[in-house]
């Protein structure tokens, strides 16, 4: 068949070489790994054995796998900034086998004391959610690494679409359920032994786990997933709608990573093409109603009780014209050999800003017209209506075209249920003042190093 | 499970689609060209998940895998090439004659307007997030120092503003492909 590209016909041949190349095909069969229960442990109690005798490991309370050092955390993070401490961790009574048997799978709920909503996931020893000292992880040392108690440390190399990363898990605003909104993940490529964190292992990859896990909301009844060519349906952890499914990924499939899942943020609405779950029961008003496989095109698998579109209006955001506070802000520059580097932007706190949900901002619109100049910076704290907020802005005269003078919005930002905002802003913006950034005389723009 | 033998008509059959759905995405030919070679050496290797026979499931997979290896360059700046690599496969070159005719077909010039139309509507800091990752290609620690926050919150800005985009844009293209 002849494409309209000759750049397809290339791709074509190429694909054509790998297919009929019976080396590069990947495995035809799927098939469950076996499952005696602790068949893939037995390497580790020799590991294991040596250590005790170092007497640097306790026996857990099951005395099936012994327990080490805590997962390690991240740098501290501040109760007051950022993602917030953890103020409370609950493990949900969610388990999921292990294809190849072992400690289970679990989920955990965090919060923070800047309001986000933290689940994780690991495995389960002894009431505790951690990870496993195999597969390379942890020196292969054949522990159980419990998390520690709360979730700061951020997931590199992971990504989720919706809200931060942590370790073995995604956070959400506690305040976007006011939004409808809710958290949902999928894992693929996992190791066995859960340990994320995109660490570097030191022996060769075993076969992964896919992991699917959300909290659908307090409507949620259950989710239907397809396992192999069966279809399963497990009811979700109620108030939380919390559900967790491990399944072996396919071998070599090359899938590894993390993403949303998508179609479950909104509550009643239909899973996506991502992943294991299939569909959601929900209910609404006393009735029971599920939502199908939301294919790409919006198309969904017919449900015996389909849920009736939620028609829930978007949250009302008002618009504020009239008594909005402004604000006056003092600049300082900060001046290195003539050059300016940063200027701070300094004023009185009109609002509170009570958590992630809320935040200021200082914006400097683009000078030219490939966006050269366009900048801005964060205040990424809480703060008391009054406290002096500290914004600064790097290097605001890089830009060839800047001239001498920046002019510079202060912005606050917010998500929380009874946000406001300027008329012609995004929902949650309002613009507080703007201000000019003047270069002196005499002085340059600098730019960051090279 | 397919029939491997049936992956390469499946190419034959879905891969301008493809093209066309990443292109507009993208607003990038070569790009798209890329990301198109990575989805079909992806699909080739999870063909053995494939477990229906209907053509519509099938398509709905292989999009599920483009949008991943779009979503991975939006978060990443840069195409991923895992599975060109483990399959031993070359990205095809494209002459730029083909990149206009991909481009021209993917009618991606009426689409610019509407790009910058809805780069405006995200909030100042999505934008800029967006701005030094995406455009600048910086990673997350960089753009992290330069808005002056953390690098979770830097992450978390920048996948809102995506999701935002992508959004507006699959709106804007309702459906095609």
């Amino acid at each position: 068949m002849s494409h309209r590209f000759r750049a397809l016909e290339t791709l074509e041949s190429e694909l054509r070489r790998v297919v009929e190349e019976p080396s590069k095909r990947p495995h035809h069969r799927v098939s469950r790994l076996p499952r005696p229960r602790l068949a893939g442990w037995g390497l580790l109690f020799p590991i294991a054995g040596v250590l005790l005798a170092g007497g640097t490991i306790a026996l857990a309370a099951t005395g099936v796998i012994l327990t080490g050092s805590a997962v390690p955390a991240g740098p501290p993070v501040g109760p007051t900034e950022g993602i917030g401490a953890p103020v409370s961790s609950r493990l949900l009574p969610l388990r999921a086998q292990d294809p190849e048997g072992g400690l289970p799978w679990g989920m955990r709920i965090v919060e923070t004391s800047r309001g986000l909503v933290c689940a994780q996931v690991g495995r389960v020893e002894d009431g505790q959610l951690g990870e496993l000292g195999m597969d390379g992880a942890f020196d292969n040392d054949g522990l159980f690494h419990p998390f520690p108690a709360g979730v700061v440390q951020s997931f590199p190399g992971g990504s989720t679409e919706d809200g931060t990363e942590i370790e073995g898990g995604t956070c959400t605003l506690a305040g976007s359920a006011a939004w409808g909104s809710a958290v949902a993940a999928e894992l693929w490529g996992v190791d066995r032994n859960a340990a994320f964190a995109g660490r570097h292992f030191s022996s060769k990859r075993p076969q992964g786990r896919d992991i699917s896990y959300g909290l659908l909301g307090p409507h949620a009844l259950s989710v239907g997933y397809s396992e192999g060519s069966s279809q399963h349906s497990e009811a979700v952890v109620p108030g939380v709608g919390a559900y967790l499914i491990v399944q072996p990924a396919v071998p070599d499939s090359g899938h590894e990573g993390s993403g949303e899942a998508p179609g479950t943020q909104i509550p009643g609405a239909g899973p996506g093409a991502v992943g294991a779950v299939t569909s959601i029961t929900y209910t609404q008003n006393g009735a029971t109603c599920e939502n199908g496989y939301d294919a790409r095109d919006g198309a969904k698998v017919p449900v015996a009780h389909s849920c009736p579109p939620s028609g829930a209006p978007a949250p009302p955001v008002q618009a504020t014209q009239a008594g909005l506070p402004r604000v006056h802000p003092s600049i300082h520059l900060e001046v290195h050999a003539g050059g300016v580097t940063a200027a701070e932007i300094s004023f009185a706190a009109p609002f509170p800003v009570r958590g992630a949900a809320e935040n200021y901002a200082a914006w400097s619109n683009a000078c030219g017209t490939r966006g050269e100049g366009d900048d801005s910076a964060v205040f990424n704290h809480n703060v008391v209506k009054g406290g002096m907020v500290h914004l600064v802005l790097q290097y605001p005269f890089a830009a060839r075209c800047s001239g001498t003078k920046r002019s510079v919005e202060i912005l606050f930002d917010s998500s929380a249920a009874d946000a406001k905002r300027s008329p012609g802003r995004s929902p949650g913006e309002l613009l507080l003042a703007t201000t000019t950034i003047q270069l002196p005389r005499g002085d340059h723009g600098a730019g960051p190093p090279r | 499970m397919a029939d491997p033998e049936g992956f390469l008509p499946f190419y034959q059959a879905e891969a301008e689609a493809v093209l066309m759905f990443l292109t507009r995405r993208t607003l990038d030919g070569e790009l798209a060209l890329e990301l198109t070679a990575e989805t079909f050496a992806q699909a080739w290797l999870g063909w053995p998940r494939v477990r229906t026979d209907s053509d519509e499931e099938m398509r709905a997979w292989l999009f599920t895998i483009a949008r991943r290896q779009l979503g991975r360059y939006l978060r990443r700046g840069h195409a991923q090439r895992d599975a060109l690599h483990r399959l031993g496969m070359r990205t095809p070159v494209a002459h730029e004659d083909d990149l206009a005719a991909i481009e021209a077909a993917a009618g991606i010039e009426a689409v610019r307007p509407e790009l910058a139309a809805e780069l405006q509507r995200l909030t100042a800091d999505q934008r800029a997030a967006l701005q030094l990752r995406v455009i600048e290609e910086m990673p997350y620690e960089e753009v992290a120092v330069r808005l002056g926050i953390s690098e979770p919150t830097a992450r978390a800005r920048v996948s809102r503003a995506l999701r935002a985009m992508q959004r507006s844009l699959a709106v804007t293209w309702g459906g095609a492909r």
